[in-house]
């Protein structure tokens, strides 16, 4: 065998492994854990003049630093539509630790400097908003107002549900957008229940801990997203026509001993519900002129002295049985459908037709024995 | 982070009067970029202080021989950190046959010759089922004479 003499410098032809090495660095989402020691022991086996020697170990380690890395996504597909006056109206944003290491994150909401959300203007604030953390980040339970401010103590690899809650004041307008930007900063973990300071990237290597690599989109351990609401009124429009159905005469003028029949028609030409819908005809105008008992004689509408037809399916409604809780009354000259009798009221559906038909006879002003 | 690094000698229970004949030195490094004086980009080795999942480290095992007598049928044996995968063709040692063990260092071979079995079927073993790498020099390394080999792996 033919030794080798003087010193063997080896070529580490650095430049080629260079060029194949040095983006291997990879989008890893976790990865070995922070903290983690990884030990290289070395060893050497050799003999001398055909004896063999004691093996020779030699060992370096180093100990895998903090990557960190999260997203705060969203969660809906669209803004949300909220009414005027609607309260408690809240989206849904999605915080994931990529990190390979648990991380506490600081919350901060904003909307006053919301400019654009959903590449929409916005033009409007929410009233109270508020955000809450889900307290679970395993079963993701829905967050309920007053819960936790920060995300405490967020595993690698897991995620944690934001809610952003607002109330639409009345003053609101059709098509008025609120958006509220909720940033989320990686801070210090180790203490439950206690919310950590907000991380710094570790430029040194303090020989003491682990240091902080920003690996998030900006590379500096703060992420923030917006969403937020669209505010959305029901266009209603309300028509009323009459017919006489009869008269003693045959002619078809509404004379004295005609029958009557007044139609009354909401449409809802908008794609948002009009909740709590209730009408009033106030047939005082008319004065005597009105048999206001109503021609219950009459053609009766499967039971009921008025018609109610929402959305093509009809509602039980009879005045003669007033204050039977039915969500018709009559009170004086004054006819109302959908009164509070009616759970929550009549909701008109987006792009739907309330109908109300009734009946009355044109009293005879000097009748006849 | 501590770089912990040093040269552990094994005693050997026989001699223990006996000098080692070789020196033996581990380094573990990873590539920087650096913007240089041109303001042109270029990448040099630094020590692995911040190392993060995803980077590539590089380990560098210096031996020489202290001693007047030349050492024969030298082999350097490493294993690879079970967080660590090989990185293919990184391998380097001078005059020295590489090879490599998928079996916890029971068996070394030829990296072509290595074979893995997976769900019943054998496979050609790929860089990441590698456990350990090893070199064997097909020399002697002379007195005084000083060699060097490396590898790199990807912090998983």
């Amino acid at each position: 065998m033919k030794p080798l003499t003087g010193k063997i410098g080896l070529i580490f032809r650095l430049g080629a492994m260079a060029g194949v090495l040095l983006f291997t660095q990879q989008a890893m989402a976790v990865g070995t854990a922070a903290g983690t020691a990884v030990d290289n022991t070395v060893t050497v086996d050799y003999d001398v003049n055909g004896v063999d020697q004691a093996d020779l170990t030699s060992s370096v380690s180093f100990v895998v630093d903090r990557r960190v890395d999260f997203t705060l996504s969203l969660v809906g597909g669209a803004l949300v539509d909220v009414t005027p006056g609607e309260n408690d109206a809240f989206f849904d944003l999605l915080l994931t630790n990529d990190s390979n290491s648990p991380l506490d994150f600081n919350l901060l909401l904003d909307q006053a400097g919301v400019t654009t959300v959903r590449s929409v203007g916005d033009t409007a604030d929410m009233s109270n908003a508020e955000y809450a953390v889900s307290g679970d980040f395993v079963a993701d339970t829905a967050p309920v107002q007053g819960g936790p401010q920060f995300v405490d103590e967020l595993p690698a690899d897991e995620d944690v549900i934001i809610r952003v809650w607002g109330d639409a004041a009345l003053a609101l307008l059709n098509g008025d957008i609120a958006g509220i930007q909720i940033s989320a900063t990686a801070a210090e973990p180790g203490a439950a229940s206690t919310e950590g300071a907000a991380l710094v990237d570790g430029v040194a290597n303090t020989d003491l801990g682990i240091e902080n690599v920003f690996a998030d989109a900006g590379n500096d351990g703060v992420e923030s997203q917006t969403d937020g609401f669209n505010v959305v009124t029901a266009s209603i429009a309300v028509t009323k026509s009459y017919a006489v159905i009869a008269n003693d005469l045959g002619s078809g003028l509404p004379i004295p001993g005609a029958t009557v029949e007044y139609t009354i028609t909401v449409v809802n030409s908008s794609a948002t519900d009009a909740d709590a819908v209730s009408l009033s005809d106030d047939l005082t105008e008319l004065g005597n002129a009105v048999d206001l008992e109503l021609n219950v004689a009459g053609p009766v509408y499967n039971g009921s002295d008025v018609a109610v037809y929402n959305d093509g399916v009809q509602l039980a409604c009879d005045v003669e049985t007033n204050g039977d809780g039915d969500g018709c009354d009559l009170a004086g000259t004054v006819i109302s459908v959908g009164a509070a009798d009616l759970v929550g009221g009549i909701t008109v559906a987006g792009n739907t037709t309330l109908t109300v038909q009734y009946q009355v006879t044109i009293a005879d002003p000097d009748p006849t024995p | 982070m501590k770089i912990l690094s040093g040269l552990v000698l094994a005693i050997a229970s026989f001699a223990v009067a006996a000098q080692a004949h070789l020196d033996v030195q581990t380094v573990v490094q990873k590539q920087e970029v650096f913007v240089n004086d041109n303001g042109e980009s270029e990448t040099r080795m630094v020590t692995a202080d911040v190392v993060v999942p995803g980077e590539t480290v590089f380990y560098t095992i210096t031996f020489t021989n202290v001693s007047d007598e030349a050492a024969d049928n030298v082999v350097i044996t490493n294993p690879i950190a079970a967080d660590l995968v090989y990185v293919e063709g990184s391998g380097f040692g001078p005059g020295a046959d590489m090879q490599f063990s998928v079996d916890g260092g029971e068996t070394f071979t030829a990296a072509e010759q290595l074979t893995v079995s997976e769900d019943g079927e054998t496979r050609a073993a790929k860089a990441s089922d590698y456990t350990h790498v090893r070199w064997v020099l097909k020399n002697n390394l002379a007195a005084g004479a000083q060699a060097t080999a490396r590898f790199a792996a990807v912090l998983e």
